[in-house]
């Protein structure tokens, strides 16, 4: 691992273009509450390679946003315990990082932006100052050349006046305006990979769309976007995570996801949605009985075997792995797997 | 990098509240296990100790006359005054050699009636009032917040004391002393209760089902506003006791020679040797001061349908006294 | 029109907010002059973003908030403007489902009390009888009748919602107003709720007022869409209407902006990015409210309020809040603004 830490490093040597700068292998999250562990991330693992749009979908409380902050090592502990698992950015291994290190590679290698951009700046420092900062003390720059960079990063954003509004605070700035400024801030340090968690879905849509427009626009930059919209996710992403209680249950390129889903939860899932472009009003919508399993008390065998109309014996007693079904999907299901070898 | 932590969100306190089915048997008994360890919490060891601390005053005090050894304020028995406890004097003897142990369980007659009164009093004038000035609004929210400020503003025990000297020393002036300046607490707490629950989307709910005003009240914002009023209240009964002793203490309370705790720690300021004369009615203080707060906490678990888990019981009166009384029944989960 | 069961003319609802400094209130028009009708076992969709005003003018109609001005008739009864005075009357024939199904519900009582409740207040059954129908309740939104018995911290969400619709249900209303049911609703449960929603309205005939920002979701519901913005309607126009034949610009972009679930669609979409965020409704922009918004604003949309006009065929149902309504349905607000014809004018920065 080492060597390709040095050779991607100085960025020489990368034949193909599809170089992986994130690799999450076998992430595993658990929290300690008063009912027992709850099993929050189950064994994650995932890559992302250099411009790479990788969405994780899943409906709350499935372990979105644990994953994302166990990988940065941000996740408060207690009550979460970040079982195992290695997060490689660039052959680095973050979990075995030092806190120096670590803060040196956040923000500079990989970043995170939030939902709630207000509860995520500092009510007292202008905007400005707190996206420079980071890098500021990073390279050691001067006064003026951090704020130079703050507002450049501002119009990079397609926020209006820069200059003004980086002398601004952050309640000073409307909804959709926050949340362009707290990207600034995550790419001021020119990172590798962003993290993103569901920024959008506090916004109304038409500013989700400004928002949605900026992001696809940034083709170099490698992004984990966690969601629970489907329609967001078809629209931006290269590749779609699926996610259930903790376990990744399905993955593979958008349009496979979306038009050949494999695992019984994706499939469910999208027929579950109402589309605003087909006004097929009369259709009834596919529900899915039940509610996910409580993660103190997982089911030994598939997680969604409580809920799944196509289950056979074997789920309730082994828990299904990720398996490749097809030529581009991999699948936590029997029964999907067992088709794809019947075909 | 500017990187800031997400607080937990709402979710994880659904996850911990709702209880879930579990499958397999070891997620079972680990299930029990946990269930057998909150509500051993919940249940609270302290409410059922505090709860038998009260009804044994309570018997006391009713009974007392009855059985006491010695009569608490006829039988002096001079020759044998301040004598330390003794077989026949089982807390001793006072200074003009009345049975310590008699006055101390008939003392209970007075202190208990006095402090159940007065918090009665005080909760009730207070709540109402209170629940006016949130419900009404406007003046006459003002006008009554104003009073309140004002009394609130002299320290409790001054001001309870100025009054019964004022009114003279009696027990009956003493409860109507104390509620005086206790009810514009109970007013306040049920004014803030009454305003931040009215914004609750149940109360909007239940107008819009067609609720009279007097329902949605009585229905919806009462059983939300009570809890909090009635776990004041055990905390005050304490409290009560205390003050009155207070007064007795000064001189003020309740006259001699009728016994009550308060004006028997009182009267042995001045025979510090004698340690039995505080120790005893002091205990007895104590005891119903930490019982009512045990039961007061517990209340405030009991009264809470979402920590006591299931049960078929709804907000009625009668239900809730047999909430804090029987405690609950664990009622089977059926299936949804 | 004797179909119409509801019809409301040029409802207005204000606010005083106190904005920082003690003295100074000012005026929110949560809705100003909103005019609609719904009709007999028809659901009226109610779209817009946060703070247009949806759930205000669902609380008028119910009679929760005071309004300013306006009409609101239900069948042949005109409403009384005050608070109080048709409460009573009016819970019987309008009903409410609220967006968190959770602090909707008094925790302190169980499923059966609550849905006993607008029984007795109303008295519609008999004491004795009323066990039996909140049973029947219980069924009818699909859950088990042992339900009653539990209080409402022991369900999922999703089945609280159902408790919140079979109160809803229990008084028989003709008009159900569903104020963003599935808001706070996980995506796969989210499906039960609205079919169980239009599933009862076709088997009772119900009329319902189905209010959410979510456009995908009202448009799976609604037979009419009245799409809100910043306190006014800006347009209402039938479903069949939305795709193709809108005519108010906002309508054009907001459905452009809900993302579609499939990659395909979205690659090749075209769309119509508004500027900026909506403004502040304590101080909506002079003229059309849309304007510092809108890809297509002229002069005259800073000066004139454009009213609430018919467009098309009166039958069509439709009317729009714009000067360039006709323009905008013909040509589609994309192209228009990339023509001279309506090309943005000098008055605006670019976002
Ligand atoms: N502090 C905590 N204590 C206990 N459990 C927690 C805590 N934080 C999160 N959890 C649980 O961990 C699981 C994963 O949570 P996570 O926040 O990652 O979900 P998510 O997929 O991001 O959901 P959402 O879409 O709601 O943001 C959830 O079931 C949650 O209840
Ligand atoms: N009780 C109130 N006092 C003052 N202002 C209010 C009140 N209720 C609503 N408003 C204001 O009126 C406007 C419309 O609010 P309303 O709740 O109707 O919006 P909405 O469309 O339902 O939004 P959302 O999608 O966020 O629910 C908002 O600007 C809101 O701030
Ligand atoms: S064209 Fe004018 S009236 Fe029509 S929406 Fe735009 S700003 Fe409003
Ligand atoms: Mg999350
Ligand atoms: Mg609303």
């Amino acid at each position: 691992m080492s060597t390709v830490t040095v050779t991607s490093r100085i960025g020489l040597s990368s034949p193909e273009e599809s170089k992986a700068v994130l690799k999450v292998s076998d992430l595993v999250v658990e929290y300690h509450t008063a009912r027992g562990i709850a099993q929050a991330v189950n064994g994650v693992t995932f890559t992302v390679h250099a411009g790479e749009k990788l969405a994780i979908v899943g409906e709350s409380g499935c372990g979105k946003t644990a994953t994302l902050l166990a990988a940065l090592r941000l996740l408060p502990s207690p009550p979460s315990k970040t079982v195992r698992g290695s997060v490689e950015v660039d052959g680095t291994d973050l979990m075995t990082l030092g806190p120096k290190a670590l803060n040196e590679i956040r923000g500079r290698d990989i970043s995170i932006v939030f939902q709630d951009a207000l509860s995520a700046f500092n009510p007292v420092l202008t905007v400005g100052r707190q996206i420079s900062e980071g890098v500021r003390q990073q390279r050691k720059l001067s006064k003026a050349a951090a704020h130079e960079l703050a507002v450049d990063m501002l119009a990079r954003v397609g926020v209006p006046d820069p200059d003004q509004r980086a002398k601004q605070y952050p309640h000073q700035l409307s909804g959709g305006m926050r949340q362009r400024a707290m990207i600034a801030m995550a790419l001021a340090g020119e990172p590798k990979v962003l993290f993103a968690d569901e920024p959008t879905t506090a916004l109304d849509v038409t500013v989700q769309a400004q928002i949605l427009d900026l992001v696809r626009s940034f083709k170099d930059l490698a992004i984990v976007w966690v969601s629970h919209d489907l329609g967001v996710v078809a629209g931006l992403a290269d590749r779609v995570i699926v996610m259930y209680s903790g376990f990744v249950v399905e993955e593979g390129p958008v349009e496979d996801i979306f038009h050949s889903p494999k695992h019984p939860y994706t499939a469910a899932l999208l027929r579950s949605i109402p589309r605003t472009d087909e006004m097929s009003g009369t259709h009834e919508l596919v529900s899915i009985p039940g509610s996910p399993p409580d993660l103190v008390a997982l089911p030994a065998g598939c997680p969604f075997y409580d809920r799944c109309a196509v289950r056979v014996d074997r789920c309730a007693t082994d828990r299904p792995t990720l398996e490749r079904v097809g030529d581009t999907q991999t699948v936590a299901c029997w029964v999907a797997q067992a088709k794809d070898i019947a075909s | 990098m500017g990187v800031t932590m997400q607080s937990p969100d709402p979710k994880t306190i659904r996850l911990m509240t709702v209880d879930q089915n579990s499958s397999t048997p070891a997620s079972r008994a680990r299930g029990l296990l946990v269930a057998a360890r909150t509500s051993a919490r919940s249940l609270d060891f302290g409410y059922y100790i505090g709860l038998l601390i009260i009804v044994a005053w309570a018997v006391i005090a009713t009974t007392a006359y009855l059985w006491v050894p010695f009569h608490p304020t006829e039988y002096q028995d001079v020759a044998n005054r301040l004598a330390a406890p003794s077989a026949t004097n089982i807390f001793g003897t006072d200074e003009l050699g009345r049975d310590v142990f008699s006055r101390v369980m008939a003392g209970a007659q007075l202190s208990l009636p006095i402090a159940l009164l007065t918090v009665a009093i005080a909760g009730v004038v207070g709540s109402v009032i209170g629940a006016i000035s949130g419900f009404v609004g406007g003046m006459v929210d003002e006008l009554i917040m104003r009073v309140c400020d004002v009394i609130l503003s002299f320290p409790a025990i001054v001001l309870a004391l100025a009054i019964v000297a004022a009114l003279g020393p009696n027990w009956f002036n003493v409860v109507a002393s104390i509620s005086l300046v206790m009810w514009p607490e109970y007013c306040r707490l049920m004014r803030s209760q009454v305003l931040s629950i009215r914004t609750n989307l149940h109360v909007t709910a239940a107008i819009s089902v067609g609720c009279s005003p007097t329902r949605v009240f009585s229905k919806h914002v009462l059983p939300y506003g009570l809890p909090a009023i009635m776990v004041k209240a055990t905390v005050d009964l304490g409290m009560v006791i205390l003050i009155t002793a207070g007064l007795s203490f000064i001189g003020v309370g309740v006259t001699p020679p009728t016994p009550e705790w308060g004006a028997m720690v009182s009267a042995a300021q001045t025979r510090i040797d004698s340690w039995w004369l505080v120790v005893f009615p002091g205990l007895a203080i104590l005891s119903t001061v930490l019982a009512f707060n045990f039961v007061g906490d517990g209340l405030r678990d009991k009264l809470d349908p979402q920590l006591r888990g299931g049960n078929a019981k709804g907000a009625s009166a009668k239900s809730m006294l047999q909430r804090i009384f029987l405690g609950q029944r664990k009622t089977k989960e059926t299936p949804a | 029109m004797s179909s119409e069961l509801l019809v409301v003319e040029d409802l207005s609802v204000h606010f005083k907010v106190s904005t920082g400094t003690r003295t100074s209130k000012k005026v929110v028009k949560a809705v100003d002059r909103v005019s609609f009708s719904v009709g007999r076992g028809e659901t009226l969709g109610i779209v817009g973003e946060s703070g247009c005003g949806k759930s205000t003018t669902g609380y008028a109609i119910q009679g929760l908030v005071k309004r300013q001005s306006g009409n609101i008739r239900i069948g042949d009864r005109e409403l009384g403007k005050g608070l109080g005075r048709d409460r009573q009357l009016l819970s019987r024939r309008v009903q409410m489902v609220f967006q968190d199904p959770t602090s909707s519900l008094n925790a302190k009582m169980t499923v059966g009390q609550i849905l006993t409740e607008p029984l007795a207040v109303h008295n519609i059954v008999p004491p004795r009888e009323r066990a039996e129908r909140v049973g029947e309740l219980l069924e009818m939104v699909g859950m088990p009748r042992s339900s009653a018995l539990r209080f409402p911290h022991e369900f999922s969400g999703g089945q609280r919602q159902r408790i919140g619709i079979a109160r809803a249900l229990a008084v028989e209303p003709e008009l159900i107003i569903c104020d963003e049911p599935t808001a706070a609703l996980d995506v796969s449960v989210r499906a039960q709720v609205l079919n169980l929603l239009r599933r009862l309205q076709k088997e009772r005939g119900l009329s319902l007022i189905f209010i959410s920002h979510d456009v995908s979701a009202v448009t799976h519901m609604a037979d009419r869409i009245m799409v809100m913005y910043l306190g006014r309607a800006v347009e209402v126009l039938p479903r069949a209407a939305l795709l193709n034949r809108s005519a108010h610009p906002y309508t054009q972009a907001l459905l452009s902006a809900v993302p579609v679930p499939d990659p395909l669609v979205e690659k090749n979409r075209e769309r119509i990015l508004l500027r900026g965020d909506v403004p502040s409704p304590i101080n909506p922009p002079s003229g059309c409210v849309f304007r510092t918004r809108c890809p297509i604003a002229q002069e005259i949309c800073a000066i004139d309020v454009p009213k609430q006009r018919v467009i098309g065929k009166e039958a069509e149902g439709q009317t729009v809040a714009c000067h360039f309504a006709e323009e905008v349905r013909e040509g589609g607000i994309a192209a228009l603004a990339a023509s001279s014809l309506l090309a943005p004018s000098t008055m605006k920065e670019t976002a």
